[in-house]
Formats: structure tokens, C-alpha cells, sequence
């Protein structure tokens, strides 16, 4: 018998999948979002801001709640998704994305932001001195001067995307292979009283935090080094 | 030729209009007038400025910072960048190859390539930058202190380099530099710049005169090198009828128009030439204008259809009984006479 039965495996990949198209997809949002707050400082700055951080305060299942009634086809916001995305949102893999790109947002944004502000301006001024547009600036010296950030952004918003539980089981339920995460497997077995899996679960979930504080420290070191 | 009107309200409410000739123009300016805040707005970097004109038409910031560059007190780099790709990327950027391995000579440059912006003195932080300002192949340059912080010897070797490389790739400069050494040197034009706008912009001997009434006074002398003598760093220059001699290391060859600065508290007056004194430098000259300083007393003094000026303090006025017109000796070192390259 395998370590992790094949449901379990199933369930792992599936989160690291949601995890990771999560990280991609706000990370690319945020990061071009936080650089124009910063740089043009609009008017509706803090208004955006309060918006942005509502998720960090705001009970998972809340939130899961008010995305299942958004997702429900009887009303127009949820029939309208439903034609977008061609597909029933509530109890699918999109579904449960769009839930993780509005709980994780906070964990994306304040990182990026807050490096953004402390760093960005100087380094969009070395850019400006030297001659560079607007686009180069941002690309090539704006974003790998605030590396140490990116990164560890990227790496919460994977870690807390992975954990994350209350949001999926109110809109997505418990599905094999489309919204059956690794936290709601665990909650599974547990309820089964399946220790063994269940400790096994937990094991991997913990292996993969403990990689991900890892990485995060490594890859703020090798940016001290000079 | 240099022509700008420039109008800020932040960070601090200025008003600048210049019209000068191409070449060099040196910016006067008591400390906290908006010197360097007036730069950064020539270079587009004050997105709040409600008014830039350049040879009388408006400008956006980000026009003006294709065109000019600027050079600060602490230059801006990219801190993740080696010094070898700030050159390499930039001179992609503005097509300017070509110029890069002659600019890393010039500028001695060479050695700090493999190193980070973090890595770097003040001095070489500087000669990076303006290497690579100049890598742009600016219209306009803007110098702001950019010796500050190199010892005497590489900016007397840095000069004369900076002035062939502006003048070979055709770019006007516009220099603050807070001794103003440098820029009797570099400069044949000053603007003046007071808090309600720029109050002079010709000429530098006029210019200088009218500002040294409030700066640290000293007098820019016009001659000429004559053969240098047996006697190691004694140089003569041929100052109208009379002799001059110069303490100096270097020795232009002779014919060469020299510059020579003269700090005015480094000038003594007697009522007589003296004898059996160390002095090497005596010159009859009249008085033609004296003015009561916080200082001491400025004397403006006539010599050679040149103008001279010393301090003295008021007690000297008072026992040589100083006048408008009256014929005096001017006595100074010649080691207090500094030597500017020829302009």
C-alpha cells in the first residue's frame, strides 16, 4: 500500500494546483494594482485599501456563504457567471479558485504594497536618471529590487491558499479530484476517526509549510548578500 | 545654447528663468535657495512642476528626461545592478556602445565594473554616474556638486577630460558646485539664483563680483603663463605690465591664458611697497569701492584694468585711513593664488 492512498494523493494535488494558480494569478494582479496606488496615490487609495484587507477580518465561511449565494443560478450575478465561465460555479475547481483569490488577496497585496512603498520610488528614480521608460523601470529594476517581498508574498499567499478551509467547504463541498482539498480530507478522515491518514495528511501539510518557511528565509539571505 | 523657465510650488515655491550660451554655466546660490531642487525639475524629476519651458517651449517632464541628465549629490543607482550592467544596459538603451569603453577610461572607472552601487565610495559612486549620464549623450548636463567628494588631484585630472567629452558629444552643462574654484574653472558664464528667481545670467567675472558680496569674496584674475623658471612649482603669468607668481604643482606651457583665483581675505593692503619681505606678489593698485561687511571691510581695488578684492577689518580701514581713490600696495603669496586651467 502506497503512503498516501490515492484519494489523499488526489486531494494534495489538487490543493497544490489551486495553490499555485492562486499565487500566480494574484501575485500578477497585485503587483501592477499596489505599484499604481503607490505611484499615483488616487483619491479612493484607502477606500481600496480597506476593501483589499476585508477578507483578513472577514470569517471564511461568511465569505463562502456570500460566494455560494453570488454563485447560485437563480439570481442574476450568479447567472451571469455561470455564462461567462460556461460552467455551474458553486461545488467546482473555479469556484473554489475565485474563493481563494479573494481570501488570500490580503496576503498577496500587503507584502508587495508595503515593499513597493518603501523601495519603489527610489528605484523608479535611479530608472528615471538613467534614461529608462516607464514599462523598463517597472519590469526591470522596480520588481527585482523588491525581490525579498515578491517572494515571500508569493509564499504566503501559496501557504495560506493550502490551509485554507472554511471557504471551500461552503462553496465547493467535498468532490474527488474537483474541490476535495487537503484540509477537507483531513477533516474527513477525522470525522471517520482514520488516524493513520489523517496523521499522514497532516504530515504532509506540515512538511510542505516547513518548506515554504524554508524557502522564504533562504531566499531573503541570498538578497542580503551584498 | 542654454534656455529654460522653470516654475515649481513644491517642495518649495521658485521661479527661474536663464538665457545663456552653450557651454558651461555655472549656478550660484546660498545654501537652501532651491538649487538642486531647480536641477531636479530641469531633469523631469518634479512631476509638480507647473511650469517648463525650454527654448521657449513647453515641456513635459518626461521629454525633459529623455534629453537631460542629471548628476546629484548622491547619484541614484540601481542598487541590484553591477556598475558593468548599469554601462551595458544603458548604452543598449540609448544606443551609445561606442562611447562606453572610452568613457570607462576617461573616467577610471575600469576596476569597480564587477561591483555593486552599495560597494561604492562617494567619489567613485560619482564618476559612475557620470559616466553613465554622459553614456546618454544628454543635450543638457546637470552637475550638482559632482567634486565634492574627490580629492584635489582627480579633479584636476578629471577636469580638463569632462570639458573635451562635453564639447565632443555637443552638450551643455549647467554646474552647482559649492566651491567656487570649480566653477571660475569650468565655466565662462554664471546665473545667479535668489529666492524670488535669478537675479544674474552672463558673463563670469561680472557675475562673480556681484555674488561675492554675500559668499566667502574672492577675485578671478585673467593672464598669461610665461616660461617657467629653474625653481621647482614657481610659475610667472603675465598679469598687464606686471608679474604675478603662482605656487603650483603644474606648469602650463608658456603662452597659455591661465585663470588665477584670489581669495580677498588672503590680501593684505600696506600704504607702501615693502622690502626685505617674503611676499612674492606686490602690485600698486587704487581703490575704487569699500564696503562694511558683517566680515570686515571689502575693498574693491583697481589694478591692471583688473579687479582685485581684499578684507580687512575695520581697525586696519581706520589706522591706514582706507578711502575711495586712494593708491595702495596689494601684498599676497603666491602660494594664495590658485591656478585654473585655461579656459
Amino acid at each position: 500500500m502506497p503512503w498516501l492512498a490515492s484519494g489523499d494523493a488526489q486531494a494534495l494535488l489538487l490543493t497544490v494546483k489551486l495553490a499555485a494558480t492562486t499565487t500566480v494569478i494574484l501575485v500578477a494582479v497585485c503587483l501592477p494594482l499596489a505599484w499604481l496606488l503607490v505611484r499615483r496615490d488616487p483619491r479612493g487609495r484607502s477606500l481600496i485599501q480597506s476593501l483589499v484587507m476585508l477578507p483578513l477580518v472577514l470569517p471564511p465561511t461568511v465569505l463562502g456563504y456570500y460566494l455560494l449565494v453570488a454563485f447560485s443560478p437563480a439570481h442574476p450575478p450568479g447567472s451571469m457567471l455561470a455564462r461567462l465561465f460556461d460552467q455551474q460555479l458553486a461545488f467546482s475547481f473555479t469556484g473554489i479558485l475565485i474563493g481563494s483569490l479573494i481570501y488570500s488577496l490580503p496576503f498577496a497585496f500587503r507584502p508587495l504594497e508595503a515593499a513597493l512603498q518603501q523601495s519603489g520610488p527610489a528605484l523608479d528614480e535611479a530608472g528615471r536618471v538613467l534614461g529608462f521608460p516607464a514599462w523598463y523601470r517597472f519590469l526591470f529594476i522596480v520588481i527585482p529590487g523588491i525581490r525579498p517581498a515578491l517572494v515571500s508574498a508569493a509564499l504566503l499567499c501559496f501557504a495560506h491558499t493550502l490551509g485554507e478551509f472554511g471557504v471551500v467547504l461552503m462553496i465547493g463541498g467535498n468532490i474527488p479530484g474537483e474541490t476535495r482539498v487537503l484540509s477537507v480530507a483531513l477533516f474527513e478522515h477525522v470525522e471517520q476517526m482514520n488516524y493513520q491518514a489523517a496523521n499522514r495528511l497532516a504530515l504532509a501539510m506540515m512538511a510542505i509549510a516547513v518548506i515554504t518557511v524554508l524557502l522564504s528565509q533562504w531566499s531573503g539571505r541570498r538578497h542580503d548578500r551584498f | 545654447m542654454i534656455d529654460f523657465d522653470v516654475a515649481l510650488s513644491a517642495p518649495l515655491a521658485l521661479r527661474a528663468r536663464v538665457r545663456a550660451q552653450s557651454g558651461w554655466l555655472g549656478l550660484l546660490g546660498h545654501s537652501g535657495v532651491g538649487k538642486s531642487t531647480l536641477l531636479r525639475a530641469l531633469a523631469g524629476l518634479n512631476p509638480a512642476a507647473h511650469r517648463l519651458r525650454v527654448e521657449d517651449r513647453a515641456v513635459t517632464p518626461a521629454a525633459l528626461a529623455r534629453r537631460v541628465s542629471l548628476v546629484s549629490q548622491t547619484p541614484a543607482l540601481v542598487d541590484h545592478w553591477t556598475v558593468a550592467r548599469h554601462l551595458r544596459r544603458v548604452a543598449r538603451h540609448h544606443q551609445s556602445g561606442d562611447l562606453s569603453g572610452e568613457l570607462i577610461q576617461d573616467l577610471g572607472i575600469d576596476g569597480l565594473r564587477p561591483l555593486y552601487p552599495p560597494q561604492l565610495s562617494g567619489g567613485q559612486r560619482r564618476r559612475v554616474a557620470l559616466a553613465l549620464a554622459l553614456l546618454r549623450r544628454p543635450r543638457l548636463l546637470l552637475l550638482d556638486e559632482p567634486f565634492s567628494a574627490l580629492d584635489d588631484d582627480s579633479r584636476h585630472r578629471l577636469y580638463p577630460k569632462l570639458q573635451t567629452l562635453t564639447r565632443r558629444l555637443g552638450c551643455d552643462v549647467v554646474l552647482v558646485a559649492h566651491q567656487i574654484e570649480d566653477i571660475a574653472r569650468l565655466c565662462d558664464q554664471v546665473a545667479i539664483l535668489e529666492p524670488d528667481g535669478v537675479s544674474y545670467c552672463g558673463a563670469l567675472l561680472p557675475g562673480l563680483r556681484r555674488y561675492q558680496g554675500r559668499a566667502s569674496p574672492c577675485s578671478v584674475l585673467l593672464g598669461e603663463a610665461l616660461p617657467a623658471q629653474a625653481e621647482a612649482c614657481l610659475l610667472p603669468v603675465a598679469f598687464g605690465e606686471r608679474t604675478l607668481w603662482v605656487r603650483t604643482p603644474r606648469l602650463p606651457p608658456s603662452g597659455t591664458p591661465v585663470r588665477l583665483l584670489l581669495h580677498a581675505d588672503d590680501v593684505a593692503l600696506s600704504l607702501s611697497e615693502l622690502d626685505g619681505v617674503s611676499l612674492m606678489n606686490q602690485l600698486p593698485a587704487w581703490i575704487t569701492a569699500l564696503t562694511v561687511q558683517a566680515g570686515g571691510v571689502l575693498v574693491e581695488c583697481q589694478c591692471e584694468g583688473q579687479s582685485i578684492q581684499a578684507r580687512v577689518t575695520v581697525r586696519s580701514r581706520q589706522r591706514l585711513a582706507l578711502r575711495d581713490g586712494m593708491a595702495v600696495t596689494l601684498l599676497f603669496k603666491a602660494s594664495a593664488l590658485s591656478l585654473l586651467t585655461a579656459g
